[in-house]
Order: structure tokens, then sequence, then C-alpha cells
């Protein structure tokens, strides 16, 4: 390490090259570290928000051999009901939207409803009892008399003994505009309101280990029935895990053009690199080195510069994806949780392919000195070909585009895009070249822009 | 065809002749550096046509020494690491030690761990001496060592290297143009136009 370090303040361009690779993978990480903890936020609300890890739901009943597959992967089980029914009271009739809940409820999230004598719940009504929302408390409660109402449902009479505050699973459906009434799923079968024919809404909830909810969402994708739908947190706010998509797509790739430049960087401050490593590569010929030997030296210090370079900038990626959670990360409610191990591994993957796609070719150079140049410096190694050297820079820049966006429409898209531009940028140089040419200043062709040029005015 | 040398174990052999007349690619041939077009090279009973380049840099490791007129030291590479690095190579036990010493011996016991650029040209051809007689070379080859130095430093270099050449009895072979720095040799050899002749040794 302390070698490293000292090579590192001895030679500028390993310096160069490694501030360049930390530069495109703290971009990148940075980026891919606030995503992960939106992510993560987005989950955990999203499982409050179904009071569940998952959630099936059905016109019918759920049988027995739903609860035992769930208890026997170790999960916890709620079941619940919703209907429409009318109310009357005072003679005057009141649509409300009926919710049967067992005594699990929620399994996720928080449920409070206000004691009418004082208290508060966080679980739903017991037997015989409803809660209600506050839109139809005045409806009900008689001034003085608050504890004694008594709501009629089907076959039953039910003591009003809380207003809902927070529901987690009440969503935002836009044609559930009735008020809340809550009762006990055991007066569900008493009330005598569901038959065969109900508009009911069955929902069975689970929650638990994400291995065994995932096991047994692949248990109850075999035995969906007709009509049934599994809920996740996938579904669960599809419009924000859109925007988020979305988002996390459009920084990558504006991270990702960062990136390029900071691969362009990299090939530039390998070539400096290498054209130094040219000359100590001659000597070390002539005193015994094979080239075998000599390449081998400078990949494990290339090594080095992956590993230290890529681990510092995953390290600064952290500490800017605070600064971006700093700035916007109230805009998802609570604070973010940490984020996971994933951007690590993101970053280590940048690294591994940006480094050798940007560098390989021209470091292979090194390979081809020959010993004679301590006595004539005029023998270079051959160049890299072009072909090598650009199409090895594109071909990782493209696999990362494909990597990062997940949609190859996009990234071809991109690629063209970044083409195009680079097209333009040279034929523009091309015609200035030629403008000054028609003035007699003399300057070489550039061979597209790829080959070192040297501008001589006369 | 026209030039036949050969160099004796422990002997110093002077090439001179003009500028462009071929002494150091003569030198790149001998040291194997370079393929000739035709004739043969033999280094340390070695034909060196028989193998390849990696086996020559192999045959030259720890063996053969160099010094050049532009020093060839590496530049990212301290006064103590340039000269360690043969050593290590070789697979000599303490290296380190004995790249100190050299140092030493060279009189730059104080500027192990300069980089070459903050050594002035004096200092770096006693680098690139100490750096060639690490492991006690058989051969030398020297291309102008004082081409790049003032009088004064080129006069101690040149004893530096004769002091060490004699303590290690290391043959050498320099390429000079510089008739007084050759007659310190055993033998002097002139090369012009392609041909190689011996000049006699004035008796002193």
């Amino acid at each position: 390490m302390m070698a490293f370090i000292s090579r590192l303040k001895q030679n500028r361009a390993l310096l160069l090259l490694m501030v360049a690779l930390v530069v495109a993978i703290t971009a990148m990480t940075s980026v891919d570290f606030f995503v992960d903890r939106v992510d993560r936020q987005l989950k955990r609300q999203g499982t409050a928000l179904m009071a569940a890890d998952l959630v099936i739901q059905n016109g019918a009943e759920f049988d027995q051999s739903w609860s035992d597959k769930a208890i026997e992967l170790g999960l916890k089980v709620s079941r619940q009901v919703s209907f429409p029914s009318v109310l009357f009271h005072n003679d005057k009739p009141q649509l409300v939207q009926v919710k049967a809940v067992d005594a699990e409820y929620p399994l996720r999230g928080d449920f409070r409803a206000d004691s009418i004598d004082g208290g508060s719940f966080t679980r739903g009504p017991q037997t015989r009892q409803a809660f209600v929302d506050a839109i139809l408390k005045s409806k009900f409660f008689i001034p003085g008399r608050e504890q004694e109402v008594s709501i009629p449902l089907g076959n039953l009479q039910l003591d009003l003994r809380g207003i809902v505050q927070e529901e987690p699973d009440r969503g935002g459906n836009l044609f559930q505009l009735a008020p809340r009434l809550m009762i006990s799923y055991d007066d569900l079968h008493d009330s005598g309101l569901l038959g065969p024919a109900s508009r009911a809404r069955y929902r069975f909830l689970v929650a638990g280990e994400m291995a065994a909810v995932e096991s047994f969402r692949n248990w109850a994708v075999s035995q969906l029935p007709v009509g049934a739908r599994i809920i996740d947190v996938k579904n669960a706010r599809p419009e924000l895990r859109t925007a988020l998509d979305r988002g996390h797509r459009f920084l990558s790739l504006a991270t990702l053009c960062a990136s390029l430049l900071a691969g362009i960087a990299i090939l530039l401050a390998t070539r400096r690199y290498v054209n130094l490593a040219i000359d100590a590569a001659a000597i070390m010929r002539t005193i015994g080195m094979t080239s075998r030997q000599v390449m081998n030296r400078h990949i494990i210090e290339i090594l080095q510069v992956l590993v230290f370079g890529t681990l510092i900038g995953i390290f600064l990626g952290y500490i800017g994806q605070n600064v971006l959670s700093s700035l916007v990360g109230n805009w998802f409610g609570d604070s973010l949780p940490q984020p996971g191990f994933r951007p690590v591994l993101i970053g280590l993957f940048y690294g591994a392919v940006l480094l050798p796609g940007f560098s390989l070719p021209v470091l292979l150079r090194i390979r081809k000195v020959s010993p004679l140049r301590v006595l004539r410096r005029d023998i270079d190694p051959p160049d890299a070909s072009s072909l090598f050297v650009w199409g090895l820079a594109v071909l990782s820049f493209a696999v990362l585009v494909l990597w990062q966006v997940q949609d190859y429409k996009l990234a071809v898209a991109l690629m063209l895009a970044l083409l195009s531009v680079m097209l333009v940028s040279v034929g523009i140089g091309r015609l200035f070249i030629l403008l000054l040419n028609l003035h007699a200043i003399k300057v070489p062709v550039l061979d597209w822009g790829w080959q070192r040029c040297r501008v001589m005015l006369h | 065809m026209g030039i036949d040398l050969h160099v004796n174990s422990a002997e110093a052999v002077a090439l001179l002749g003009a500028s462009g007349s071929g002494k150091s690619t003569l030198l790149g041939l001998l040291a194997g550096l370079d393929d000739p077009t035709s004739g043969t090279a033999f280094l340390l009973q070695q034909n060196l046509s028989d193998i390849s380049e990696e086996q020559r840099s192999r045959l030259r490791l720890g063996r053969v020494g160099f010094v050049f007129q532009s020093f060839q030291l590496i530049p990212g590479m301290t006064a103590l690491e340039n000269v360690i690095l043969p050593l290590q190579l070789a697979g000599v036990d303490k290296a380190t030690e004995q790249a100190r010493q050299l140092l030493e011996d060279v009189g730059l016991g104080r500027r192990m761990t300069h980089l070459p650029r903050q050594l002035s040209g004096g200092e770096q051809q006693r680098v690139a001496i100490a750096r060639a007689f690490a492991g006690e070379p058989e051969v030398l080859f020297a291309d102008e060592p004082t081409g790049n130095l003032d009088a004064e430093t080129g006069e101690q270099i040149i004893q530096l290297l004769f002091d060490l050449r004699d303590r290690c009895n290391t043959a050498l072979l320099m390429v000079t143009h510089d008739d007084q720095l050759a007659k310190r040799c055993d033998r002097i050899y002139r090369l012009q136009g392609g041909r190689l002749s011996e000049t006699a040794q004035e008796q002193s």
C-alpha cells in the first residue's frame, strides 16, 4: 500500500489515471447509492401501504389451505373483506364501505383509531364493535350521548367504539368515496350480508421473511383462482415506481456521459503513462527483464489503480449520495434508509469494465518495446490499432450503457446520438482545417482526430 | 565483412570512431540488443543468432552491465530502486543492502531516495555505474559514458568506472570518441568506413 502511494507520488501519469477512474466511479456510484436508498424507502412505504408484504385478492373467500401453507412457511397471516353497503340511521340511507378485519390486522404499517371514551386502538374492532370514519361521526353521535351509539348492519347491532384515524391499506382508490365502516371479521357471517353473488373483495395478507414471502408467492401463483390477483410492493404504488425507474435511467445516462468523458480521460492518461513506461521498459529489457516480466509489472500497477481507484470512487460515491439525499431526500417522506451492498458491487463492475476497456490496447504497447531503444530513441513500439483502441472503448461503454438502462433500444439510441455528436464535431474540426488551409496556413490532416495531431502554423 | 572483434575476459577494449561511424550500432549488436543482418555475434560464449530476444534478455541478467551517455535511469524510481532492480531480478539475497553499499561506494549514500530528475548529470551517471556493477557482471558495455558530462565530472566518472571494473574483474567494451579515455583501455579499435582496425597502444 505504502509502496503504491509512493509510486503515485513519483509517477504523475499514474496519478492522473487513478483520478480519472475515481471520477468515473464516484459519478456512477453516487447515483446508484441514492437510487438504492429511495428504492428501499419505496419498498418500505409499499409494504406499509398494503398492511402486508404480499396480498392475494379474490372475489371469494380463501379456503384453509392458504393459511396452512403460509403458516408452514413461518409467515404471519391476516384476512379481510370489504364490500359496499347501506346503513339506515333515523330512516336516512348512508352508503358505506364495510371492511371486516381480523385481530392480526395490520401485518405492516400502523393502524390507529380514537376511542370514543378517550383512548385509542391500534388493532381493528372486536366482535360486535364498529369503527367509523370521522365523517360519519356527526351523523351517528348525539351530543352528550356518545357512549350509546348503536349501528344496525344486516342482522347485527354494533356498538360504535372508535373513529378511524390511520388505515395503512386504504389507498387512494378514486371509486372508494363511501366512508369506512370497520367491523370484526368474526361478525361477517352473522351479519348475513354476504351471499354467493355479493360484490365483496376478499384479501389474504401475509408478512415475514423475504425468502418465505417469495416461496409463498410462487406457491400462490400456482394456486391462484380465476380472477384473483397478487399485489406486492412493485405494484403497490405504480406511479412512484415508474417515476423512480425513469429518474434512475435519466440520472444513470447523465452520469454515464460523465463516465464517458472520464473514460476518455483514462485513455489519454494511459497514453501518457505508456509513453513514460516505454523508456523504462527498454531499460528493464536491457538489464535482463523479459517482455512478459515488464508487462506483468505494469499490469500489477494498473490492477492496483483499479482496486484502489474503484474503492476510493465507491467511498466518494457514498459521500456524494449523502449530498443528494440531503437535497432531495425529503421528497420521499421519512428519512431514507441506509443503502445496501448492491451499489458497491455496481461500482466494482464499472471499474472492472471501464479501466481495461479504455486502457488495455494502449497498455499492450509496452510489451512490444525493443531494448534497442536505449541506444536509438527513434525506435517506438508500434501504435495500437485505432480500431482496437476505440473499438474496445466503445464496446465497454456500450456494455455499461446497456447494463445500466436495461433497455437495448434506449442504449442503441444513446450510442447513436453520441456517435452523431462525435462525427459532427470531427466534421466541424475538418471544416476549420480546410478554411485554415485556404488561408495558406498549413495544417496536416488529422486522420479523423484519432491520432496525435500537430498543428504547424507558418 | 570488415569487422572481427574479440574481447577477452577481464579485458578493457575501447571502440573509437567518428560520429555516425556505427560504434553504438556495433555495441548494440554485441550486447544482443539488435540483430545482425549478416555475420555472427557471441556473448558469453552464446551465439546470439541462435536465441530469441527474450533469451538474450535472460542471458544478460546479472552477467552484463550497461552505462549509457544519457544515463538511462528509470524515471519513476529512486536511485536506490534503480540499483535494487537488477539485483532483485537476478534473485540476489539482501538486494537492498547490496544496493545501498554500491551507492555508498559511488559516493551517493545521502542521495539514495532521490528520483533521477532530482540528481545532477554526474550523480545520475554514478547511479548508472552502481546499477551496472550490481551483481558483479562479467561484461560491461559503456556507450560514451562521459558524453553528457563536463571534463572534471567526466574524469571522476571514468576513474570510478575503472576502479569498479578492476574490483569486479569485468570485461569492458567502451564506445568513445575521446582518444585520451581510450588509452586507459588494454586495446583500442577504430571503426571507420565500416571497417574495424586495431590501433597500436602507446606504451606509457
